[in-house]
């Protein structure tokens, strides 16, 4: 299967620019290995001398950025070297916890620190595995195996897997149902046109950008138009066709407007494919619920070429009927798809344009010229194979995805490319995810009502939970309120807000241990961190490992300092982005980490740290057990009880179980990346899949009806009209509060391509990029605004939300809504072991207003709408 | 719910004429799945040829409502977030949940879980 290997033979110069000096170095001086300072994990090559690292540069050899890279990956240099690196594990001696407190730091030895840990460790696996609390994201995929391993070796629900708890909110949901994947891409190899809400996909953001963004300019080149639909006029923005500022907190009412001209009136969908791989046809009653076999519980359609109900998956269907009525035992019934349609009629576009702001006349040529470009029925043939040709993709991720009613707002959106047939086809949206022969089989299968049922990366060693079927809610056991949220696929949200009253929710346990990454939570998306901050404050021990003390850190109880990427070596196969190929490519990938360097003095890997605390908490036999299954061990290769390994030869082992001997740790090692051929049905496996998308969401009737059967018992009153199986636009509250004329705008986030989340801003580098770039820790006001607060570019400005008021200096630019601000990044640190990035820009995050009114009450994703009052300062 | 649980517990079930072509499997409840089924393993004979879909039928009738609640869907089959592995190999690397059974271990767990970055 294996026959394209690529490795160190290639050139590195290749990577620079026409006309820059080509690189003289040879290239048995470079090492391959990934970088980690952002998520996506492109390729690099890295020349180091004598122990010191001279220069990284992105390696031609992984697909996953074709030899780019970015000034975040640049710097990483600087992180390596960053001269407030913490050398020694730390130990809090005072009490005391908070913003501004002096955690009187105490250098201690690595066996008590590990003592303390491992005795903590022990006495809660003895006792109640759920007092563990784990989060996992940043700087090393070494968190994901050896901390998320405790989930199936103890049993703690508590892994926390992003930085930010709303990260993935919907959009992995929506891939599995939409697509049987995990994250989404244009195939921009094909794509005709572009439409990019909320996102700045192929330009400066998202995972694999350093190859999107090429493949975005060639699709430019070629002729793709791009339309970017954002209230920010962003970077992606810039590089559009048209760029249409949409108000905040409206993306469904969008969505659902294309969705009217396409259906109700230019009637452009693609029929075929509604009625054999959706359940558009399904029979649908008046209470919403499909009409059933009462033999079979199967749902029925009704077959035009006879005129006879049969059930969805009856072998002899010929012509299930999409459009029409039709009647069971004397009730009338319609295809869901007619629903479908009904709702969209609702938003002609001149209702749209009163709650997006976008205007009418504009959203029906988008539309027209959308659909048109589909290209519905049109075939094309790759390497042999005919493939439908859809070279059209609506893309959308964490703009729409950040509200109150996030999933109707991403849920409309993603039904636009469905309608067309435009999903996991030639030129469309892909999962990244979706499918593969190798190394590792994995197809979704249908499931109930010949539904795709995927959790998405089981393959490579990760799971999700699934909007469909959803699950059964009950009483919370547990602080993230997991069990009131049936369809969501975490709710990490909800955890400082249980913090404020546990016994209101039932929960019995105490978490007495946190154990977190360098990824910075306490600014990584909960909102107002003051509440980060108290529930923080209520655990036993914190342990953070560090390269430097940020603002997490500063609460922490006991600090592990840890390698920097340049130092520590890991296959794994489940952290490169996009894995395990680019949308559509002909190659799947996989390339490691590798150490260039030796550690500094007295650091330790975090793999080799994590498994004397197992073993000296008496669970490294579990952890291992747990580890076979979840990296797919071969027996030969299997960890054994009783024994202990190095982190090579756990590499080894996990490399030579998925690829086989002649591709274990030390061929990784010389050659960095393993490319291989994909068939026509891995690359594109939208009609090569056997299951439904479900494009009607009647589960979420029933688990709506089970929810608030259990809200009522605990004498809850939420409101759960979002349980409704088709979007529907909601206002959030800053729309409502805009429209009250209570604030003065809605504070919205928006990515930089050259800092990293909170992540970053102490590097010099990257300090000195944002220092250039004033917006990067300024914030945008359009004129409009400005006039009417008398605020001139420049000036000192207040940002005052409910919870948090902080001064910023405004850039007045048409480049932003008239009713928003526009804050980038996530500034604003305080701690004192970052000192360069002390009181620079704005944190976003702590701006925004936290509390379970805040949250999506079908994803939890808390509303990133910040409602701002501006004045100057 | 109890996350506790009692030290190995062993059932057999249904031997019926206890044919000798029965098929003899143990299941091995991970990490949080031991909560939800109140046990550790559980051994089972099961007509020969039986599938894991099958098994999860089984299941839903021996171990109780907090295991169907959690790792079911309403149909009896496995929830997409179960992992099951087959003396070791996952179903999705075999015959997905058409997966024939064979004499040996089910392991069930759930994988870590991704959310976001």
């Amino acid at each position: 299967m294996i026959t394209s290997l690529r490795g160190r033979e290639t050139r590195p110069q290749t990577v620079h620019r026409p006309g820059a000096k080509r690189h003289e170095t040879p290239a048995s001086d470079w090492v391959p290995t990934t970088c980690r300072m952002c998520l996506v994990g492109c390729g690099v090559l890295v020349n180091a001398k004598d122990g010191k690292v001279l220069n990284v540069i992105g390696n031609p050899d992984s697909p996953v950025n074709r030899g780019r890279i970015c000034a975040k990956g640049k710097s990483g240099i600087m992180n390596h070297y960053n001269p407030n690196r913490v050398m020694r594990p730390l130990k809090r001696t005072t009490a005391e916890k908070g913003i501004g407190v002096d955690p009187k730091w105490q250098e201690i030895s690595w066996e008590e620190a590990i003592d303390t840990v491992a005795s903590k460790m022990r006495k809660i696996c003895a006792e109640d595995p759920r007092k563990l609390y784990l989060q996992t994201w940043g700087a090393s995929q070494e968190f994901t195996t050896w901390l998320g391993v405790l989930r199936p070796a103890v049993g703690t629900p508590y892994v926390q897997t992003g930085v930010s708890p709303n990260c993935g909110k919907t959009v992995h949901s929506i891939q599995f149902l939409m697509a049987g994947g995990f994250h989404q891409e244009p195939d921009l190899a094909h794509c005709r046109y572009l439409i990019d809400c909320g996102t700045q996909m192929g330009v400066a953001t998202r995972e694999g950008f350093n190859h999107q963004v090429p493949d975005c300019a060639q699709a430019r080149e070629r002729g793709m138009k791009f339309v970017v639909v954002d209230p920010i006029g962003n970077n992606a923005a810039s590089k559009a066709d048209e760029w249409l500022p949409i108000r905040p907190g409206t993306d469904a009412a969008f969505g659902l407007g294309i969705l009217n001209v396409l259906l109700n009136e230019a009637k452009i969908y693609d029929a075929e494919y509604l009625k054999h791989f959706t359940n558009a046809t399904y029979l649908t009653g008046s209470t919403g619920k499909f009409a059933r076999d009462p033999a079979t519980g199967k749902p029925f359609v009704f077959d035009q070429s006879d005129g006879l109900i049969k059930v969805f998956d009856d072998p002899g269907v010929k012509e299930p009927m999409l459009e029409g009525e039709a009647e069971v035992r004397g009730q009338k019934v319609k295809p869901a798809f007619e629903l479908i349609k009904a709702r969209a009629a609702e938003y002609p576009a001149e209702r749209v344009e009163e709650i997006t702001s976008i205007p009418a006349k504009t959203l029906k040529r988008i539309a027209r010229e959308f659909g048109e470009a589909a290209c519905i029925g049109a075939t094309v043939l790759i390497d042999g194979v005919e493939v439908p040709y859809r070279p059209v993709c609506l893309d959308w991720d964490r703009g729409p995805q950040g509200h109150k009613h996030a999933w109707h707002h991403t849920w409309a959106l993603a039904m636009v490319n469905v309608v067309l047939g435009a999903v996991n086809v030639v030129g469309s949206i892909h999962s990244t995810d979706t499918a593969s022969n190798f190394p590792v089989k994995k197809w979704p299968e249908a499931g109930q009502d010949g539904i795709l049922m995927s959790s998405g990366s089981t393959h490579r060693g990760g799971g999700h939970f699934t909007a469909f079927p959803g699950r059964t809610p009950a009483r919370p056991e547990r602080w993230d309120l997991f069990e009131l949220f049936p369809v969501a696929a975490h709710t990490r949200t909800l955890v400082p807000e249980v913090y404020k009253d546990p016994g209101k929710w039932g929960i019995d346990h105490k978490i007495e241990m946190v154990i977190h990454s360098p990824g910075n939570q306490v600014m990584g998306g909960w909102g107002d961190v003051r509440a980060v901050i108290d529930w923080y404050k209520s655990i036993d021990l914190v342990v953070g490992f560090a390269v430097e003390i940020n603002e997490t850190h500063e609460l922490d109880d006991i600090v592990l300092p840890m390698c920097t990427y340049l130092e520590e070596g890991t296959f794994d196969d489940s952290s490169v982005y996009p894995f395990p190929a680019v949308a559509g490519e002909g190659v799947g990938v996989c390339q490691i980490q590798q150490k260039v360097v030796e550690p500094a003095e007295g650091i330790r890997t975090i793999g080799a740290v994590m498994t004397e605390i197992y073993q000296r908490a008496g669970i490294l036999d579990q952890v291992y057990d747990a580890l076979n299954h979840v990296k797919g061990m071969t027996p030969a290769n299997a960890l054994k009880p009783g024994e202990c390994y190095s982190m090579d030869e756990v590499s080894d082992r996990i490399a030579k179980s998925r690829f086989g001997n002649d591709y274990g740790w030390e061929w990784f090692k010389e050659n960095g990346v393993l490319v291989w051929p994909r068939t026509v049905d891995e690359r594109y496996p939208g009609r090569f899949v056997n299951a439904r998308i479900a494009l009607y969401l009647e589960n979420f009737i029933d688990r709506g009806e089970e929810l608030k059967a259990v809200l009522d018992e605990m004498g809850l009153s939420w409101d759960l009209a979002d349980y409704e199986p088709i979007p529907e636009w909601r206002p959030c509250d800053s729309f409502e509060r805009m429209r009250r004329g209570e604030i003065d705008a809605i504070g919205v986030n928006y990515k930089l391509p050259y800092a990293y989340g909170g992540f970053g801003h102490a590097n010099p580098w990257i300090n000195e990029l944002c220092n250039k770039l004033p917006r990067s820790y300024g914030v945008l006001i359009n004129p409009r605004l400005a006039r009417k607060k008398g605020i001139k570019n420049g000036d000192s400005i207040w940002l005052e939300s409910p919870v948090k008021k902080v001064q910023a200096v405004a850039h007045v630019t048409e480049c932003v809504h008239p009713e928003v601000v526009g804050i980038a990044g996530n500034a604003g640190h305080w701690a004192k072991g970052k000192p360069l990035s002390i009181g620079k820009g704005v944190n976003f995050n702590g701006l925004l207003p936290y509390g379970i009114e805040m949250v999506d009450v079908i994803s939890s994703a808390l509303d990133q709408c910040a409602p701002l009052k501006v004045y100057r300062a | 719910m109890a996350i506790h649980c009692d030290p190995a517990v062993t059932e057999t079930v249904a031997p019926g004429s206890a044919k000798p072509s029965r098929l003899n499997v143990k299941v091995v409840f991970m990490g949080e799945i031991q909560g939800w089924a109140g046990r550790r393993e559980l051994e089972l004979e099961l007509p020969p040829e039986s599938t894991v879909h099958a098994l999860a039928q089984r299941l839903l009738s021996l171990c109780g409502s907090g295991f169907a609640q959690h790792a079911l869907t309403k149909e009896g089959a496995f929830q997409p977030h179960v992992a099951v592995f087959v003396n070791g190999v996952q179903i999705g690397r075999l015959d997905g949940t058409k997966t024939v059974l064979t004499e040996g271990q089910v392991k069930l767990m759930l994988l870590p879980m991704y959310e976001g970055g």
